[in-house]
Protein backbone atom coordinates (compact mmCIF):
# COMPACT_ATOMS: atom_id res chain seq x y z
CA UNK A 1 0.00 0.00 0.00
CA UNK A 2 3.07 2.30 0.13
CA UNK A 3 3.34 2.64 -3.12
CA UNK A 4 -0.65 4.26 -3.11
CA UNK A 5 0.59 6.63 -0.30
CA UNK A 6 3.17 7.89 -2.42
CA UNK A 7 1.23 8.17 -5.51
CA UNK A 8 -1.11 10.44 -3.26
CA UNK A 9 1.52 12.54 -2.04
CA UNK A 10 2.40 13.05 -5.53
CA UNK A 11 -1.17 14.53 -6.11
CA UNK A 12 -1.41 16.31 -2.81
CA UNK A 13 0.80 19.12 -4.13
CA UNK A 14 -0.52 19.68 -7.07
CA UNK A 15 -4.36 19.87 -5.15
CA UNK A 16 -2.61 22.75 -3.15
CA UNK A 17 -2.23 25.30 -5.60
CA UNK A 18 -5.32 24.72 -7.29
CA UNK A 19 -7.72 23.97 -4.15
CA UNK A 20 -10.38 26.56 -4.10
CA UNK A 21 -11.86 26.82 0.05
CA UNK A 22 -15.02 26.08 -0.76
CA UNK A 23 -16.38 27.74 2.66
CA UNK A 24 -14.44 31.06 3.02
CA UNK A 25 -15.85 31.81 6.54
CA UNK A 26 -14.55 28.66 7.61
CA UNK A 27 -11.38 29.26 9.50
CA UNK A 28 -13.61 31.72 11.84
CA UNK A 29 -16.07 29.58 12.23
CA UNK A 30 -14.11 27.27 13.62
CA UNK A 31 -12.43 28.60 16.26
CA UNK A 32 -16.06 29.82 17.49
CA UNK A 33 -17.10 26.66 17.83
CA UNK A 34 -14.06 25.06 19.49
CA UNK A 35 -16.07 23.76 22.76
CA UNK A 36 -18.54 21.88 20.69
CA UNK A 37 -18.40 18.40 20.37
CA UNK A 38 -16.19 17.15 17.03
CA UNK A 39 -19.04 16.18 14.65
CA UNK A 40 -16.82 13.27 13.71
CA UNK A 41 -16.85 12.31 16.97
CA UNK A 42 -20.56 11.36 17.14
CA UNK A 43 -20.47 10.69 12.58
CA UNK A 44 -21.52 6.78 12.95
CA UNK A 45 -19.11 4.78 10.10
CA UNK A 46 -22.31 3.96 7.97
CA UNK A 47 -23.14 7.72 7.55
CA UNK A 48 -19.59 8.55 7.03
CA UNK A 49 -19.78 5.81 3.92
CA UNK A 50 -23.28 7.31 3.15
CA UNK A 51 -21.27 10.48 1.97
CA UNK A 52 -18.16 9.06 0.37
CA UNK A 53 -20.65 7.26 -1.93
CA UNK A 54 -20.94 10.72 -3.24
CA UNK A 55 -17.55 11.62 -4.03
CA UNK A 56 -15.02 10.75 -7.29
CA UNK A 57 -12.29 7.99 -6.37
CA UNK A 58 -9.86 10.76 -6.40
CA UNK A 59 -11.39 12.47 -3.71
CA UNK A 60 -11.81 8.84 -1.29
CA UNK A 61 -8.30 8.57 -1.85
CA UNK A 62 -7.47 11.93 -0.52
CA UNK A 63 -10.16 11.26 2.36
CA UNK A 64 -8.32 8.09 3.41
CA UNK A 65 -5.73 10.04 4.49
CA UNK A 66 -7.01 12.25 6.69
CA UNK A 67 -7.19 9.81 10.33
CA UNK A 68 -7.26 6.29 10.98
CA UNK A 69 -10.96 5.96 10.90
CA UNK A 70 -11.76 7.27 7.75
CA UNK A 71 -8.68 5.51 6.13
CA UNK A 72 -10.07 2.33 7.70
CA UNK A 73 -13.91 3.57 6.23
CA UNK A 74 -12.70 4.67 3.05
CA UNK A 75 -10.84 1.38 2.62
CA UNK A 76 -13.78 -0.68 3.21
CA UNK A 77 -15.92 1.49 1.52
CA UNK A 78 -13.66 1.06 -1.80
CA UNK A 79 -13.73 -2.64 -1.35
CA UNK A 80 -17.26 -3.04 -2.63
CA UNK A 81 -17.03 -0.56 -5.53
CA UNK A 82 -21.07 -1.22 -6.22
CA UNK A 83 -21.16 1.56 -3.48
CA UNK A 84 -19.12 4.66 -6.20
CA UNK A 85 -20.88 6.97 -8.15
CA UNK A 86 -20.59 5.74 -11.59
CA UNK A 87 -16.88 7.27 -12.38
CA UNK A 88 -15.95 9.03 -15.45
CA UNK A 89 -12.91 6.88 -17.05
CA UNK A 90 -9.53 9.04 -17.02
CA UNK A 91 -6.80 9.42 -19.31
CA UNK A 92 -3.07 8.68 -19.16
CA UNK A 93 -0.95 10.91 -21.02
CA UNK A 94 2.59 10.16 -21.91
CA UNK A 95 4.61 13.48 -21.37
CA UNK A 96 7.72 12.05 -21.10
CA UNK A 97 9.45 10.54 -24.23
CA UNK A 98 11.59 8.68 -22.67
CA UNK A 99 10.30 7.65 -18.63
CA UNK A 100 7.17 6.48 -17.82
CA UNK A 101 5.72 9.05 -16.02
CA UNK A 102 3.00 10.89 -17.31
CA UNK A 103 0.06 12.60 -16.35
CA UNK A 104 -3.45 11.72 -16.02
CA UNK A 105 -6.56 13.06 -16.40
CA UNK A 106 -9.79 12.98 -14.37
CA UNK A 107 -12.86 13.99 -15.51
CA UNK A 108 -14.55 13.86 -12.60
CA UNK A 109 -12.88 16.40 -10.57
CA UNK A 110 -11.31 18.25 -13.83
CA UNK A 111 -7.93 17.68 -12.41
CA UNK A 112 -4.45 16.73 -13.41
CA UNK A 113 -1.94 13.79 -11.49
CA UNK A 114 1.42 13.08 -11.92
CA UNK A 115 1.20 9.66 -11.77
CA UNK A 116 3.97 7.10 -12.99
CA UNK A 117 3.66 4.03 -14.16
CA UNK A 118 4.81 0.48 -12.48
CA UNK A 119 7.47 -0.61 -14.59
CA UNK A 120 9.93 0.90 -17.62
CA UNK A 121 8.46 1.66 -20.82
CA UNK A 122 7.62 3.82 -23.42
CA UNK A 123 5.19 4.91 -25.33
CA UNK A 124 6.03 3.22 -28.38
CA UNK A 125 3.97 0.23 -26.65
CA UNK A 126 0.44 -0.92 -27.66
CA UNK A 127 -1.97 -0.07 -25.16
CA UNK A 128 -5.43 -1.53 -24.91
CA UNK A 129 -7.34 -1.48 -21.19
CA UNK A 130 -10.44 -2.79 -19.73
CA UNK A 131 -11.96 -2.75 -16.10
CA UNK A 132 -9.26 -0.99 -14.61
CA UNK A 133 -6.05 -3.11 -15.89
CA UNK A 134 -4.18 -1.93 -18.59
CA UNK A 135 -1.79 -4.33 -20.37
CA UNK A 136 1.00 -3.24 -22.55
CA UNK A 137 3.27 -4.77 -25.52
CA UNK A 138 6.16 -4.12 -26.78
CA UNK A 139 6.22 -2.24 -30.84
CA UNK A 140 9.87 -2.34 -30.78
CA UNK A 141 12.10 -3.05 -33.99
CA UNK A 142 13.18 -5.88 -32.04
CA UNK A 143 10.32 -7.20 -33.24
CA UNK A 144 11.68 -7.71 -36.55
CA UNK A 145 14.68 -10.11 -34.81
CA UNK A 146 14.32 -13.73 -35.18
CA UNK A 147 14.01 -13.85 -31.24
CA UNK A 148 11.45 -12.35 -30.69
CA UNK A 149 11.92 -10.34 -27.55
CA UNK A 150 8.05 -9.24 -27.13
CA UNK A 151 7.68 -7.40 -23.87
CA UNK A 152 3.74 -8.04 -22.23
CA UNK A 153 2.80 -6.57 -19.35
CA UNK A 154 -0.17 -5.77 -17.25
CA UNK A 155 -0.61 -3.71 -14.90
CA UNK A 156 -3.28 -1.40 -12.22
CA UNK A 157 -2.21 2.19 -12.99
CA UNK A 158 -4.17 2.96 -9.81
CA UNK A 159 -2.56 0.22 -7.72
CA UNK A 160 0.26 -0.06 -9.25
CA UNK A 161 0.52 -3.57 -9.29
CA UNK A 162 1.83 -5.31 -11.82
CA UNK A 163 2.81 -7.98 -13.94
CA UNK A 164 5.14 -9.50 -16.54
CA UNK A 165 3.41 -12.02 -18.53
CA UNK A 166 5.02 -14.53 -20.88
CA UNK A 167 5.26 -14.02 -24.37
CA UNK A 168 2.93 -15.69 -26.99
CA UNK A 169 5.10 -18.21 -28.92
CA UNK A 170 5.73 -18.47 -32.82
CA UNK A 171 7.96 -16.26 -34.91
CA UNK A 172 8.24 -12.44 -34.35
CA UNK A 173 6.19 -10.51 -36.61
CA UNK A 174 5.75 -6.95 -38.90
CA UNK A 175 3.10 -5.52 -37.13
CA UNK A 176 1.24 -6.56 -33.75
CA UNK A 177 -2.26 -5.56 -32.47
CA UNK A 178 -3.08 -5.99 -28.62
CA UNK A 179 -6.34 -6.48 -26.58
CA UNK A 180 -7.49 -7.20 -23.16
CA UNK A 181 -11.04 -7.77 -21.98
CA UNK A 182 -12.01 -8.39 -18.09
CA UNK A 183 -14.59 -10.39 -17.31
CA UNK A 184 -16.38 -7.50 -14.44
CA UNK A 185 -17.83 -10.27 -12.47
CA UNK A 186 -15.08 -12.79 -11.60
CA UNK A 187 -12.11 -10.60 -12.92
CA UNK A 188 -10.33 -13.09 -15.07
CA UNK A 189 -9.08 -11.33 -18.31
CA UNK A 190 -8.41 -12.20 -21.99
CA UNK A 191 -5.51 -10.90 -23.96
CA UNK A 192 -5.36 -11.39 -27.63
CA UNK A 193 -2.52 -10.32 -29.80
CA UNK A 194 -3.11 -10.11 -33.73
CA UNK A 195 0.34 -10.55 -35.61
CA UNK A 196 0.80 -10.12 -38.76
CA UNK A 197 4.17 -11.10 -41.36
CA UNK A 198 4.58 -10.55 -44.95
CA UNK A 199 4.89 -13.94 -46.77
CA UNK A 200 8.41 -13.75 -47.73
CA UNK A 201 9.39 -13.35 -50.95
CA UNK A 202 5.51 -12.05 -51.43
CA UNK A 203 4.48 -8.45 -51.48
CA UNK A 204 0.57 -9.03 -51.32
CA UNK A 205 0.36 -11.75 -48.64
CA UNK A 206 0.39 -11.96 -45.14
CA UNK A 207 0.54 -14.30 -42.37
CA UNK A 208 -1.87 -13.80 -40.03
CA UNK A 209 -2.33 -14.97 -36.98
CA UNK A 210 -4.72 -14.63 -33.25
CA UNK A 211 -3.13 -15.64 -30.02
CA UNK A 212 -5.70 -15.65 -27.20
CA UNK A 213 -4.30 -15.68 -23.61
CA UNK A 214 -6.56 -16.84 -20.61
CA UNK A 215 -6.04 -15.76 -17.22
CA UNK A 216 -7.81 -18.77 -15.34
CA UNK A 217 -5.63 -21.28 -17.59
CA UNK A 218 -1.99 -18.86 -17.51
CA UNK A 219 -1.73 -20.36 -21.17
CA UNK A 220 -1.42 -19.10 -24.85
CA UNK A 221 -3.30 -21.00 -27.43
CA UNK A 222 -3.60 -19.99 -31.20
CA UNK A 223 -6.45 -20.25 -32.26
CA UNK A 224 -6.22 -19.22 -36.23
CA UNK A 225 -3.25 -18.71 -38.44
CA UNK A 226 -4.47 -16.93 -41.89
CA UNK A 227 -2.52 -15.82 -45.25
CA UNK A 228 -4.60 -12.51 -46.43
CA UNK A 229 -4.08 -11.71 -49.67
CA UNK A 230 -3.68 -7.92 -50.26
CA UNK A 231 -5.11 -7.07 -46.50
CA UNK A 232 -2.57 -6.84 -43.55
CA UNK A 233 -3.51 -6.38 -39.25
CA UNK A 234 -1.90 -3.39 -38.07
CA UNK A 235 -1.53 -2.39 -34.26
CA UNK A 236 -5.34 -1.51 -33.65
CA UNK A 237 -7.33 -4.30 -31.69
CA UNK A 238 -10.45 -4.40 -29.36
CA UNK A 239 -12.59 -6.45 -28.06
CA UNK A 240 -16.19 -6.70 -27.31
CA UNK A 241 -18.92 -8.44 -26.39
CA UNK A 242 -16.65 -11.62 -26.95
CA UNK A 243 -15.65 -10.39 -30.39
CA UNK A 244 -12.17 -9.79 -31.22
CA UNK A 245 -12.08 -6.81 -34.04
CA UNK A 246 -9.01 -5.72 -35.59
CA UNK A 247 -8.13 -2.99 -38.40
CA UNK A 248 -6.98 -4.38 -41.65
CA UNK A 249 -4.98 -2.05 -44.22
CA UNK A 250 -4.79 -2.61 -47.69
CA UNK A 251 -1.71 -3.33 -49.32
CA UNK A 252 -2.32 -3.29 -52.78
CA UNK A 253 -2.51 -0.55 -55.35
CA UNK A 254 -5.84 1.35 -55.44
CA UNK A 255 -8.25 -0.63 -52.85
CA UNK A 256 -11.85 -1.94 -54.31
CA UNK A 257 -13.44 0.71 -51.61
CA UNK A 258 -11.54 1.95 -48.82
CA UNK A 259 -7.64 1.23 -47.85
CA UNK A 260 -9.40 0.17 -44.07
CA UNK A 261 -11.16 -2.77 -43.18
CA UNK A 262 -12.36 -4.34 -39.88
CA UNK A 263 -12.45 -8.11 -39.28
CA UNK A 264 -14.12 -9.98 -36.30
CA UNK A 265 -13.26 -12.84 -34.73
CA UNK A 266 -15.58 -14.90 -32.34
CA UNK A 267 -13.05 -15.73 -29.15
CA UNK A 268 -15.93 -16.40 -27.19
CA UNK A 269 -16.52 -20.33 -28.27
CA UNK A 270 -13.89 -22.06 -27.73
CA UNK A 271 -15.42 -25.10 -29.33
CA UNK A 272 -15.90 -24.26 -32.89
CA UNK A 273 -13.58 -22.93 -35.30
CA UNK A 274 -14.21 -19.57 -35.95
CA UNK A 275 -13.56 -17.68 -39.10
CA UNK A 276 -12.51 -14.21 -39.75
CA UNK A 277 -15.18 -12.11 -41.57
CA UNK A 278 -14.89 -8.61 -43.12
CA UNK A 279 -16.92 -5.84 -42.77
CA UNK A 280 -16.91 -2.42 -44.66
CA UNK A 281 -15.85 0.93 -43.26
CA UNK A 282 -18.16 3.62 -43.71
CA UNK A 283 -16.03 6.37 -45.85
CA UNK A 284 -12.10 6.69 -46.37
CA UNK A 285 -10.31 7.24 -43.58
CA UNK A 286 -7.05 8.85 -43.24
CA UNK A 287 -7.01 6.33 -39.33
CA UNK A 288 -9.81 4.19 -37.70
CA UNK A 289 -9.34 3.93 -33.60
CA UNK A 290 -11.82 1.16 -32.06
CA UNK A 291 -12.67 1.02 -28.81
CA UNK A 292 -15.21 -0.91 -26.09
CA UNK A 293 -18.06 1.24 -25.21
CA UNK A 294 -20.60 -0.67 -22.95
CA UNK A 295 -19.93 -3.78 -25.02
CA UNK A 296 -20.59 -1.44 -28.30
CA UNK A 297 -18.13 -1.30 -30.93
CA UNK A 298 -17.07 2.27 -31.21
CA UNK A 299 -14.84 3.64 -34.17
CA UNK A 300 -13.24 7.51 -34.23
CA UNK A 301 -11.94 7.41 -37.88
CA UNK A 302 -9.96 10.55 -39.24
CA UNK A 303 -11.80 11.45 -42.91
CA UNK A 304 -9.79 11.69 -45.77
CA UNK A 305 -10.45 13.79 -48.67
CA UNK A 306 -11.73 11.98 -51.76
CA UNK A 307 -8.84 13.15 -53.67
CA UNK A 308 -6.38 12.91 -51.05
CA UNK A 309 -7.32 10.12 -48.78
CA UNK A 310 -4.07 10.80 -47.18
CA UNK A 311 -4.99 13.97 -45.94
CA UNK A 312 -7.86 14.58 -42.84
CA UNK A 313 -10.66 16.90 -43.56
CA UNK A 314 -12.80 15.71 -39.91
CA UNK A 315 -12.81 12.97 -37.72
CA UNK A 316 -16.66 11.31 -37.30
CA UNK A 317 -17.70 8.68 -34.34
CA UNK A 318 -19.27 5.59 -35.71
CA UNK A 319 -21.15 3.05 -33.65
CA UNK A 320 -21.45 -0.88 -35.07
CA UNK A 321 -24.87 -2.05 -35.18
CA UNK A 322 -25.80 -5.39 -36.80
CA UNK A 323 -22.50 -5.63 -38.60
CA UNK A 324 -23.37 -1.94 -40.18
CA UNK A 325 -21.58 1.34 -38.88
CA UNK A 326 -24.29 3.93 -37.55
CA UNK A 327 -22.55 7.71 -37.43
CA UNK A 328 -23.10 9.14 -34.27
CA UNK A 329 -21.01 12.52 -34.22
CA UNK A 330 -18.82 14.64 -36.70
CA UNK A 331 -16.74 16.49 -34.64
CA UNK A 332 -17.85 20.24 -35.74
CA UNK A 333 -14.83 22.80 -37.00
CA UNK A 334 -14.12 24.34 -33.86
CA UNK A 335 -13.08 21.76 -32.45
CA UNK A 336 -11.24 20.56 -35.20
CA UNK A 337 -9.17 23.67 -35.49
CA UNK A 338 -8.85 23.94 -31.86
CA UNK A 339 -6.22 21.37 -32.11
CA UNK A 340 -3.93 23.28 -34.38
CA UNK A 341 -1.99 21.06 -36.73
CA UNK A 342 -3.96 17.40 -37.35
CA UNK A 343 -2.31 15.05 -38.66
CA UNK A 344 -3.73 12.21 -41.21
CA UNK A 345 -3.25 10.14 -37.78
CA UNK A 346 -4.03 10.97 -34.09
CA UNK A 347 -4.89 9.30 -30.79
CA UNK A 348 -8.00 8.14 -29.46
CA UNK A 349 -9.35 6.17 -26.68
CA UNK A 350 -12.87 5.52 -24.86
CA UNK A 351 -14.72 3.45 -22.29
CA UNK A 352 -18.39 3.38 -21.20
CA UNK A 353 -19.42 7.14 -22.24
CA UNK A 354 -16.74 9.27 -22.83
CA UNK A 355 -14.49 9.23 -25.67
CA UNK A 356 -10.81 10.99 -25.64
CA UNK A 357 -9.28 12.63 -28.51
CA UNK A 358 -6.01 13.86 -28.88
CA UNK A 359 -3.28 14.99 -31.83
CA UNK A 360 -0.01 13.50 -31.08
CA UNK A 361 1.23 17.16 -31.70
CA UNK A 362 0.06 18.55 -28.87
CA UNK A 363 -1.08 17.55 -25.29
CA UNK A 364 -4.67 19.43 -26.04
CA UNK A 365 -7.32 16.72 -25.05
CA UNK A 366 -10.64 16.57 -26.27
CA UNK A 367 -13.30 14.58 -24.53
CA UNK A 368 -16.76 13.52 -26.49
CA UNK A 369 -19.68 12.25 -23.81
CA UNK A 370 -21.94 9.89 -25.69
CA UNK A 371 -24.56 10.07 -23.50
CA UNK A 372 -25.14 13.86 -23.57
CA UNK A 373 -23.75 14.26 -27.25
CA UNK A 374 -21.22 16.95 -26.16
CA UNK A 375 -18.05 18.26 -27.24
CA UNK A 376 -15.55 19.40 -24.53
CA UNK A 377 -12.18 20.38 -24.07
CA UNK A 378 -10.14 19.04 -20.93
CA UNK A 379 -8.38 21.18 -18.03
CA UNK A 380 -5.47 22.49 -20.14
CA UNK A 381 -2.84 19.75 -19.45
CA UNK A 382 -0.06 21.31 -17.30
CA UNK A 383 2.64 19.76 -19.76
CA UNK A 384 3.85 21.78 -22.45
CA UNK A 385 5.46 21.07 -25.85
CA UNK A 386 9.53 21.36 -24.93
CA UNK A 387 10.71 20.53 -28.35
CA UNK A 388 8.75 20.78 -32.20
CA UNK A 389 9.13 17.38 -32.61
CA UNK A 390 7.70 16.02 -29.39
CA UNK A 391 5.00 13.64 -29.59
CA UNK A 392 1.90 12.93 -27.30
CA UNK A 393 -0.32 9.87 -26.57
CA UNK A 394 -1.81 8.24 -24.32
CA UNK A 395 -4.66 6.04 -23.35
CA UNK A 396 -8.28 5.67 -21.35
CA UNK A 397 -9.11 3.82 -18.33
CA UNK A 398 -11.03 3.37 -15.42
CA UNK A 399 -9.64 4.15 -12.09
CA UNK A 400 -10.47 0.91 -10.30
CA UNK A 401 -8.81 -0.65 -7.14
CA UNK A 402 -10.73 -3.70 -6.93
CA UNK A 403 -8.94 -5.70 -10.17
CA UNK A 404 -5.26 -6.81 -10.14
CA UNK A 405 -3.01 -8.47 -13.09
CA UNK B 1 -41.19 10.51 5.57
CA UNK B 2 -39.53 9.81 8.24
CA UNK B 3 -39.81 5.91 8.80
CA UNK B 4 -38.48 6.63 13.02
CA UNK B 5 -41.87 8.32 13.23
CA UNK B 6 -43.52 6.08 10.99
CA UNK B 7 -41.94 2.77 12.98
CA UNK B 8 -42.97 4.41 16.23
CA UNK B 9 -46.76 5.07 15.10
CA UNK B 10 -46.52 1.95 13.66
CA UNK B 11 -45.45 0.15 16.92
CA UNK B 12 -47.40 1.70 19.56
CA UNK B 13 -51.20 1.77 19.89
CA UNK B 14 -52.65 5.02 18.63
CA UNK B 15 -54.42 5.91 21.60
CA UNK B 16 -51.52 5.41 23.96
CA UNK B 17 -49.38 8.33 21.41
CA UNK B 18 -49.06 11.69 23.33
CA UNK B 19 -45.88 12.72 21.95
CA UNK B 20 -42.81 10.03 20.30
CA UNK B 21 -39.47 10.87 21.68
CA UNK B 22 -36.72 12.68 19.46
CA UNK B 23 -34.68 13.78 22.33
CA UNK B 24 -31.40 13.95 19.88
CA UNK B 25 -32.73 16.43 17.44
CA UNK B 26 -32.39 20.17 18.34
CA UNK B 27 -35.83 22.13 18.14
CA UNK B 28 -34.04 24.68 16.00
CA UNK B 29 -32.89 21.41 13.56
CA UNK B 30 -36.37 19.82 13.49
CA UNK B 31 -37.87 23.00 12.73
CA UNK B 32 -35.97 22.94 9.39
CA UNK B 33 -36.81 19.30 9.45
CA UNK B 34 -40.00 19.34 9.36
CA UNK B 35 -39.89 22.38 6.86
CA UNK B 36 -38.31 19.74 4.73
CA UNK B 37 -40.83 17.43 4.88
CA UNK B 38 -43.97 19.80 4.71
CA UNK B 39 -42.17 21.03 1.36
CA UNK B 40 -41.91 17.62 -0.16
CA UNK B 41 -44.92 16.32 0.96
CA UNK B 42 -47.36 19.49 -0.40
CA UNK B 43 -47.05 18.16 -4.38
CA UNK B 44 -47.16 22.05 -4.84
CA UNK B 45 -43.88 22.42 -6.72
CA UNK B 46 -42.96 21.10 -10.09
CA UNK B 47 -40.01 18.40 -9.77
CA UNK B 48 -37.38 21.13 -10.94
CA UNK B 49 -38.79 23.54 -9.04
CA UNK B 50 -38.12 21.25 -5.68
CA UNK B 51 -34.88 20.49 -6.93
CA UNK B 52 -33.77 24.72 -6.73
CA UNK B 53 -35.72 24.80 -3.34
CA UNK B 54 -33.39 21.40 -2.38
CA UNK B 55 -30.24 23.81 -3.51
CA UNK B 56 -31.14 26.51 -1.66
CA UNK B 57 -32.66 24.78 1.71
CA UNK B 58 -29.22 22.72 1.90
CA UNK B 59 -26.97 26.07 1.67
CA UNK B 60 -26.57 26.34 5.24
CA UNK B 61 -23.25 26.76 7.27
CA UNK B 62 -21.48 23.61 7.39
CA UNK B 63 -22.50 23.24 11.32
CA UNK B 64 -25.81 22.87 10.53
CA UNK B 65 -25.52 20.56 7.43
CA UNK B 66 -23.52 17.88 10.24
CA UNK B 67 -26.48 18.61 12.33
CA UNK B 68 -28.73 18.07 9.82
CA UNK B 69 -27.17 14.97 8.41
CA UNK B 70 -27.42 13.51 12.20
CA UNK B 71 -30.78 14.33 12.46
CA UNK B 72 -32.13 12.98 8.93
CA UNK B 73 -30.38 10.05 9.65
CA UNK B 74 -31.83 9.45 13.35
CA UNK B 75 -34.66 10.25 12.03
CA UNK B 76 -34.49 8.02 9.10
CA UNK B 77 -35.31 10.39 6.15
CA UNK B 78 -33.70 8.49 3.00
CA UNK B 79 -34.01 11.77 0.88
CA UNK B 80 -33.14 14.35 2.75
CA UNK B 81 -30.28 12.39 3.48
CA UNK B 82 -29.32 11.78 0.40
CA UNK B 83 -29.71 15.98 -0.21
CA UNK B 84 -27.55 16.39 3.13
CA UNK B 85 -24.56 13.51 2.57
CA UNK B 86 -24.46 15.29 -1.10
CA UNK B 87 -23.76 19.02 -0.07
CA UNK B 88 -21.26 17.55 2.31
CA UNK B 89 -19.53 15.72 -0.04
CA UNK B 90 -19.54 18.54 -1.99
CA UNK B 91 -17.42 20.51 0.81
CA UNK B 92 -14.70 17.40 1.12
CA UNK B 93 -13.88 17.48 -2.44
CA UNK B 94 -12.11 20.62 -3.15
CA UNK B 95 -9.82 19.72 0.35
CA UNK B 96 -6.84 18.44 1.20
CA UNK B 97 -6.70 15.54 3.89
CA UNK B 98 -5.53 18.27 6.07
CA UNK B 99 -8.99 20.54 5.11
CA UNK B 100 -10.99 17.91 5.60
CA UNK B 101 -10.00 17.24 9.31
CA UNK B 102 -10.02 20.89 10.43
CA UNK B 103 -13.59 20.73 9.34
CA UNK B 104 -14.62 17.97 11.03
CA UNK B 105 -12.70 18.90 13.71
CA UNK B 106 -10.68 15.65 13.70
CA UNK B 107 -7.95 15.94 16.13
CA UNK B 108 -6.09 12.71 15.85
CA UNK B 109 -4.81 12.90 12.14
CA UNK B 110 -2.05 9.78 12.30
CA UNK B 111 -2.75 7.70 9.69
CA UNK B 112 -1.57 4.02 9.63
CA UNK B 113 1.36 4.93 8.30
CA UNK B 114 2.82 6.70 10.87
CA UNK B 115 2.05 3.92 13.44
CA UNK B 116 4.00 1.45 11.48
Amino acid sequence: MAGETAWISHYDEDMKKETVDFNLELDEEIDKDGSAVSVDIILPDDLLERILSYLPIASIFRASCVCKRWHATSERFLLNPSHLLPQKPWYFMFTSSDEPTGHAYDPNLRKWYCIELPFVGTSNWSISSSYGLVCFMDNDSSFMDNDSRTELCLCNPITKSCRKLQKPPGMSSDYGALAISVDKETHDYTVAIVKSKQVPGNFFQWDISIHIYNSKEEAWVTPLTEVLTGWRGGEESVICNGVLYFVVYYTGGVPPENRHALVAYNISNQFSQASLSFIHIPCSLTCARLMNMKEKLVMVGGIGKLDRPDIIKGIGIWVLRDKKWEEIVRMPHKYFQGFGEFDDVFGSSGVDDLIYIQSYGSPALLTFDMNIKQWKWSQKCPVTKKFPLQLFTGFCFEPRLETAP
Amino acid sequence: MSKTVKDAIETIPTDEINSISLSLVRSEILTKVIEYCKKHNSAQMSDVDLMDWDVEFANVHYTTLFDLVLSANYMNINCLLDLVCGKIADMIKGKTPGEIAKLFDIKDVSTYEEDN
